[in-house]
């Protein structure tokens, strides 16, 4: 039962800071926001909604479906469940799960990220943790130490990983740009794609096996690990 | 005590500790010096270079909007030197408005380690700053030509309040910025 709740209509912003905890924001059909007795709603100046936490501890927040979300803890994992609009979430320590988002801002320090789906553009950043996208319309995506994998990706791609593998399943709508210091580059391409690939590896020749063309750039380099570019 | 107001910036290389393992101690040195040299190239008079600190630098600046502007410029700068040069520029860069304490030629204080905690949360080639700083932009300078994009309240290692912080670039369309 929630403890307490706001109206809300349209795509209301909700926002959610903490310093100890971890937050669940779970978007589903309903028109309020509703939290549980470890916090209070209310709303501020500027029309949006904020969640006042009493007690560290965990705390669950419930929101109408396309809501905008804004969280960040300090320590503790961030799940956000069920469709959400523009999502912003940073923790310094704990791992970051989207579940639906319109788009997504998502930074850990030191922990792991997965956004399932996401419309628009999905910029992840971490540290320190792998990093896992599933249908995104456009990828950032910023690794320290750890692998980063992108299922399928429409648009444009810039991914930087500092120490990693890098898979990227793309359909080649958009600009594709990979870079590593130390971690093979695979891309995947449609069937048929014919990508203008400028690939450059120190350890080590670049495979391309899809047919030299313009339909799409991609440009990969690793200062150590190999590199693939290959049809799906 | 000698207290100053001002802008701080921390400026960090990504994956500096990789890059000096893969290519050695001499692409490192080159990729150290080709860092400072671009910023000093576009430090305003009335920056300056406050330290080095390992892979990064401390600066500070007397105007918000010259802070901003000299950070938004060093990035195109390390951008093209990157594809010029190969070096991977991986710069990220924090900025904060607020009191500085002299300690020698050193700056310390609560707003200077703020300043280096944004950074932190910046990433490569990006440029992130506070609340603190976007108001004094906005009470100094037209921001119209920025695109200010909030990344939310941010709980920062050692800092007991979150501070609001934003990714800033320039943008294609003027923007809208909603500050309350």
């Amino acid at each position: 039962m929630p403890h307490d709740a706001i109206p809300a209509s349209g795509r209301p912003e909700v926002r959610i800071a903490t310093g100890s905890g971890s937050i669940t924001v779970v978007g589903e059909a309903r028109d309020d926001v509703a939290v549980d007795d470890r916090a209070h709603v209310e709303h501020r100046p500027d029309g949006s909604i904020e969640v006042v936490l009493k007690k560290s501890g965990s705390v669950t927040v419930r929101c109408p479906e396309g809501a905008d979300v804004v969280v960040g803890t300090r320590s503790g994992s961030l799940q956000l469940k069920g469709r959400l609009g523009a999502v912003k979430a940073t923790t310094m320590s704990g791992k970051i799960d989207v579940e639906d988002a319109a788009s997504a801002d998502v930074r850990a320090m030191s922990g792991s990220i997965t956004v399932e789906s996401c419309v628009g553009a999905c910029r992840v950043k971490t540290k320190s943790g792998s990093a896992h996208v599933g249908s995104v319309g456009a990828a950032e995506i910023t690794i320290g130490s750890g692998s980063v994998g992108v299922d399928h990706v429409e648009g444009s791609v810039l991914v930087r990983a500092i120490s990693g593998s890098v898979t990227v399943d793309a359909e080649g709508q958009g600009p594709i740009e990979v870079e590593t210091m130390s971690g093979g580059i695979t891309i995947t391409l449609p069937e048929g794609c014919r990508p203008e690939v400028r690939a450059k590896s120190l350890s080590g020749r670049p495979r391309v096996e899809c047919p030299p063309g313009h339909d799409c750039v991609v440009k990969v380099k690793t200062l150590s690990g190999g590199i693939t570019v290959r049809p799906r | 005590m000698n207290v100053l107001t001002g802008a701080v910036a921390f400026t960090d290389i990504c994956g500096f500790t990789e890059f000096t393992a893969v290519r050695g101690d001499a692409d490192a040195l080159t990729l150290l010096t080709t860092q400072e040299r671009l910023v000093r190239a576009c430090l305003p008079e009335d920056a300056r270079v406050v330290k080095e600190l390992g892979d990064g630098l401390l600066l500070w600046f007397a105007e918000a909007d010259a802070a901003l502007a000299t950070t938004l410029d060093m990035q195109d700068a390390f951008r093209a030197e990157a594809t010029a040069t190969e070096l991977p520029l991986w710069v990220r860069i924090g900025l904060h408005w607020g009191q500085q304490t002299r300690r020698g030629d050193d700056l310390i204080g609560h707003d200077v380690n703020i300043a280096s905690r944004v950074a932190d949360v910046a990433g490569p080639a990006e440029v992130v700053i506070t609340d603190a700083l976007l108001a004094q932009l906005m009470s100094t300078a037209d921001v119209a030509d920025l695109e200010v994009d909030e990344l939310g309240p941010v709980v920062m290692r050692g800092l007991p309040d979150p501070v609001r912080l934003f990714r800033v670039a320039r943008a294609e369309e003027p923007a809208q910025v909603n500050l309350s």
